[in-house]
């Protein structure tokens, strides 16, 4: 029996969510809710379970503890009408004999659409007439990966679950494809669970995003208040550094040295008052060749928050 | 109607791969080499009898090499979650498959008979007529159907194994086994060797069951599989 959910502006739904194989919990607990038409980015080192959290998700496993809804529909292998709704990549997999068009036919008759125009409309929709009658062995790897999201796009689904689905794109297409899942977003309602490691990427895709370590949600935070929490600082390069140091050792301000052997002040005053510094070494005849306020990427800020989940952790 | 679409699916993923034309060639080479090594003396009942033997121990190969390849091949080329993320029961999935699997052996089967047929022609075997080889033709598909029935085994073992390489490592295991409990006088209680000898000898009852359990148990066992097991 298909349990159902009173209705919530919630589309995904993980309510606790666990999965252990033996004593490895690959899944801990995790709780989560993405709203309709909105694009949730799913980021985590390799192994921190992102990957069996996705097939929970598409009820290719069974929780050991929680649940997953998706549409106030309980997700459960039974329950295989839901996949009316959903589309799914996770990579671009294919029938390497069959051409472009006979495996989005295959992909048609799967998701039980009569109407055979819906290849043609989602061949055209991914860019792919030039290769319809190409064999998908043939295909260049981002083809392949166009193809992949044909396959998952046929049906028009209101959620479309995505695992990488950029890698192998070259850039004019990952800007393509980034336009189309906006669009499908922001124009169609369709909300997408997207899962990648191209986090700069996916800050120009995303509302909200959440980091997996070790099984576990350890954050989940929209875009906005994700801008406000990046840390700025202010970076520095000079003729003579180690006289430069010296100078801002003597005046309390806190730095580091860069892996290009710059110096990055994190201190506040820094930050407000770039010309104090500047000042300070002019005036002792070290002046900057280079001085800039640069703000902490997706990339810092994801490293930053696993590293302080592991010193956590040790403490 | 909706599983005639599936198996429209299935059907075309098989004839459009190399793998179908390459299993037709040797369904048609070796057949044709038993049959020109043949003795040109022999009536048409002893011909037949022969070379159908040999031709259904290939088939033992073929039909569990169908099975196998057909379900381990969406392990192979990942394609298994495009089958288990869609919104259609898991049954008509598998039962999709059986059904092409067993029309690709149906196929094979009643071409390499008419191989041998048509080689025996040409080198001249005496003493036929059409009704013996047709009735020759209805028994040597009866061993056939019973082979199809316990190439079923290789679809499950290929779905538990996630491939297709260790059921074809079993088939020849299987050979090998039926080699040895033949001479043990036991071939008519292992399902791989019931078929080949009811060519040549009436089978009892107990041995129509057992390759009817094993038959079920590769059906019954693959669907269960494809409906409720964890697919990591």
């Amino acid at each position: 029996m298909t349990i159902v959910k009173k209705a919530s502006l919630a589309v995904i739904q993980m309510e606790g969510l666990s999965k252990y194989f033996g004593d490895h919990r690959a899944v801990n607990n995790v709780s989560l809710e993405v709203k309709r038409g909105e694009i949730y980015g799913f980021v985590g080192l390799n192994g921190a379970g992102k990957t069996t959290t996705i097939k929970l998700l598409l009820s290719l496993l069974k929780p050991t503890t929680g649940s997953i809804y998706m549409m106030g529909s309980k997700v459960e292998s039974g329950n295989y009408k839901l996949w009316n709704k959903v589309g799914y990549l996770e990579e671009a997999t294919y029938y390497p004999g069959l051409t472009v068009f006979e495996n989005l036919d295959i992909a048609r008759r799967m998701q039980m659409i009569s109407d055979r125009q819906s290849v043609d409309c989602v061949v055209e929709k991914l860019g792919l007439d030039a290769y319809k009658n190409k064999k998908a062995q043939n295909l260049s790897l981002g083809n392949k990966q166009r193809l992949g999201l044909a396959k998952a796009m046929i049906h028009n689904p209101e959620i479309l679950i995505l695992d990488e689905p950029i890698n192998g794109l070259d850039p004019a297409s990952v800007a393509e494809i980034r336009e189309m899942l906006l669009d499908l977003s922001k124009n169609f309602g369709v909300t997408i669970f997207i899962s990648s490691h191209l986090l700069e990427e996916l800050t120009k895709l995303v509302d909200r995003i959440g980091i997996m370590h070790h099984g576990q949600l350890v954050k989940d935070i929209k875009m906005a208040q994700l801008e406000q929490s990046l840390q700025k600082c202010l970076l520095l390069d000079g003729r003579d550094k180690s006289a430069m140091s010296c100078i801002l050792k003597e005046q309390g301000y806190d730095f580091e040295e860069t892996m290009d052997r710059r110096l990055k002040l994190m201190d506040d005053d820094a930050i407000l008052q770039p010309d104090r510094v500047a000042e300070l070494l002019v005036s002792a005849n070290q002046p900057p060749t280079h001085l800039s306020i640069v703000t902490e990427d997706l990339e810092g800020y994801f490293l930053r928050t696993i590293r302080s989940v592991i010193r956590e952790g040790q403490s | 109607m909706k599983i005639l679409s599936f198996v429209n699916c299935e059907a075309r993923k098989v004839y459009r791969s190399t793998v179908f034309w390459v299993v037709i060639s040797v369904f048609s080479l070796l057949p044709l080499m038993l049959g020109f090594l043949s003795s040109p003396d022999l009536d048409w009942e002893s011909y037949l009898s022969d070379l159908l033997a040999s031709t259904a121990t290939l088939l033992v190969v073929g039909c569990s090499f169908t099975s196998a390849w057909v379900f381990g091949r969406e392990y192979t080329d990942n394609t298994i979650k495009d089958l288990l993320v869609k919104p259609i029961p898991k049954t008509y999935s598998v039962l999709s498959k059986f059904i092409v699997i067993t029309i690709w052996n149906v196929i094979l089967a009643s071409f390499s008979f008419m191989v041998v047929t048509g080689v025996g022609v040409f080198i001249g075997i005496n003493g036929g007529s059409i009704s013996l080889i047709l009735s020759e033709f209805l028994t040597f598909m009866l061993t056939a159907i019973m082979i199809m029935a316990v190439s079923t085994t290789s679809a499950l073992l290929a779905s538990v194994t996630k491939g297709y390489l260790a059921p074809i490592g079993l088939t020849f295991v299987i050979v090998i086994v039926s080699n040895v409990v033949t001479h043990l006088g036991m071939g008519t209680y292992f399902p791989w060797t019931i078929p080949v000898i009811s060519l040549v000898d009436s089978i009892s009852l107990i041995s129509i069951v057992i390759v009817m359990m094993t038959g079920i148990t590769g059906l019954v066992g693959t669907i269960a599989w494809w409906r409720f097991a964890e697919q990591k």
